[in-house]
């Protein structure tokens, strides 16, 4: 979001200058007023969009929470899920699928941006808010708390996908403490030296040494295809959580500690662990709305993990690719409960099931080049080029 | 005041504005955003 730019950093400064300068009580309404003004500087539209739906859920919300169990309160959540759900394929999804839907949005976008910023994010917030204010989990709040959840710019483009009940609190009490500026500064440095030299000059650099193209794998050594998918991996990551750095200082500086993304996920000793500690956000989002209820209704394991692993993967983008890997993970995932259920039926083979050093060096290796080499799936424009590109890995 | 926290906060200010102007130009866009 704007970050190379002069615009972005001035504003950040006023804004914080003015949040703590402010009496307590009047400080979520300047960060949420902030949050839209900065949104309605890059696309208006979107914005405007975004209030319409954020004040619909919140309305669709506070119904729920009122009305008993009964026709009403379905009615109202059906519609509070299925409305954001509806703008994100209409403007994430269809396009791929309808070429004069794609043509028609291109015409309408003041941008040059087809999807709108940050929809996929707050998409899944409003989801969220909906799931909890039927559980009644939430603490009391009014609509200006949940204008700042749904636009809360410091997180806005690519989250963490923030959840409602551990941001109200700290928006309801909000006070000066210099340690937090003083981290909060920390986490943007470290980010932006992350991007900058490591992302953008050291692996950019890399990738063009490589020179692998991902569609012609074939004339190239199995290493130098095995190196290429390492890179990608990681770009991705340290991009990615370069990103989450930025947005978690920044919403550190006020005064918010909001949830973190990533925790060393390449030392995990299996794809479970890892899958805890990489884009945690997603990952717990997608455990608690995806994997939890399948679970409840099929009391399948398998059925669970393959639909919250597809879910998490088609979130990302409308290919098939991300489909796939999705399911790859899911595979991974499935294999590693079958391996424990396994182990736990040999107990007097395997012992306790405590691993030792070797037995957890080798299962971090294995976890991460299972993740490295699905990357395989996305770095390839089709199916086909992917089977073909994992092929010559195989088959020097 | 905690000034300890102070100085770290200055330090760390001036460390940003030294990476923001050594990396402008560059074109820091973040893939994710894509999303």
């Amino acid at each position: 979001m704007l970050y190379p730019t002069v615009v972005y950093p001035a504003f950040l400064f006023i804004a914080v200058l003015a949040y703590w300068f402010l009496p307590a009580a009047a400080r979520r309404y300047w960060l949420t007023l902030a949050s839209f003004v900065l949104l309605s500087y890059l696309s208006w539209r979107g914005t405007l969009a975004l209030l319409v739906l954020a004040l619909f859920v919140f309305h669709a919300g506070q119904r729920i929470r009122a009305a008993g169990p009964g026709a009403v309160r379905t009615r109202w959540m059906t519609a509070a899920i299925v409305v954001p759900l509806a703008y994100l394929c209409t403007f994430k999804y269809l396009p791929s699928y309808s070429p004069p839907i794609r043509m028609l949005l291109e015409q309408m976008s003041t941008t040059g941006l087809l999807i709108p910023l940050g929809i996929s994010y707050f998409t899944f917030k409003f989801v969220h808010y909906v799931i909890e204010c039927r559980r009644n989990t939430l603490p009391a709040h009014d609509v200006w708390d949940f204008l700042c959840y749904s636009s809360l710019f410091s997180i806005f483009s690519a989250g963490p996908i923030e959840r409602f009940g551990n941001l109200q609190p700290q928006l309801a009490s909000s006070r000066f403490d210099a340690a937090s500026i003083s981290y909060g500064l920390q986490r943007i440095l470290f980010g932006m030296l992350k991007k900058v030299l490591v992302v953008d000059f050291l692996l950019v650099e890399a990738l063009d040494r490589i020179s692998v193209e991902a569609s012609a794998p074939q004339g190239h050594a199995w290493y130098a295809l095995f190196a290429f998918l390492w890179c990608r991996f990681l770009f991705g990551y340290l991009d990615f959580s370069a990103y989450s750095d930025l947005a978690i200082g920044t919403s550190r500086l006020f005064g918010l500690r909001v949830i973190e993304n990533f925790d060393w996920p390449v030392l995990r000793r299996n794809l479970s662990e890892f899958w805890r500690s990489w884009h945690m956000s997603l990952s717990s989002w997608c455990r608690d709305y995806v994997y939890f209820p399948v679970f409840g209704a099929t009391r399948n394991p398998k059925i669970a993990v393959y639909a919250s692993m597809i879910v998490l993967g088609y979130w990302h983008g409308p290919d098939l690719g991300w489909i796939l890997w999705g399911a790859w993970h899911a595979t991974g995932l499935a294999v590693w409960q079958n391996w424990q259920t396994f182990k736990r039926r040999h107990h007097s083979v395997f012992g306790t099931g405590c691993g030792n050093l070797l037995t957890d060096a080798a299962g971090t290796l294995l976890t991460i080049n299972y993740v490295v080499i699905g990357g395989v799936w996305i770095a390839t424009d089709n199916v086909v080029d992917a089977a073909r590109f994992l092929y010559y890995i195989v088959v020097p | 005041m905690d000034w300890k926290q102070i100085s770290l906060a200055v330090l760390y200010g001036f460390g940003i504005v030294l990476v923001y102007f050594l990396s402008a130009g560059s074109e820091a866009v973040f893939i994710y955003q894509g999303f």
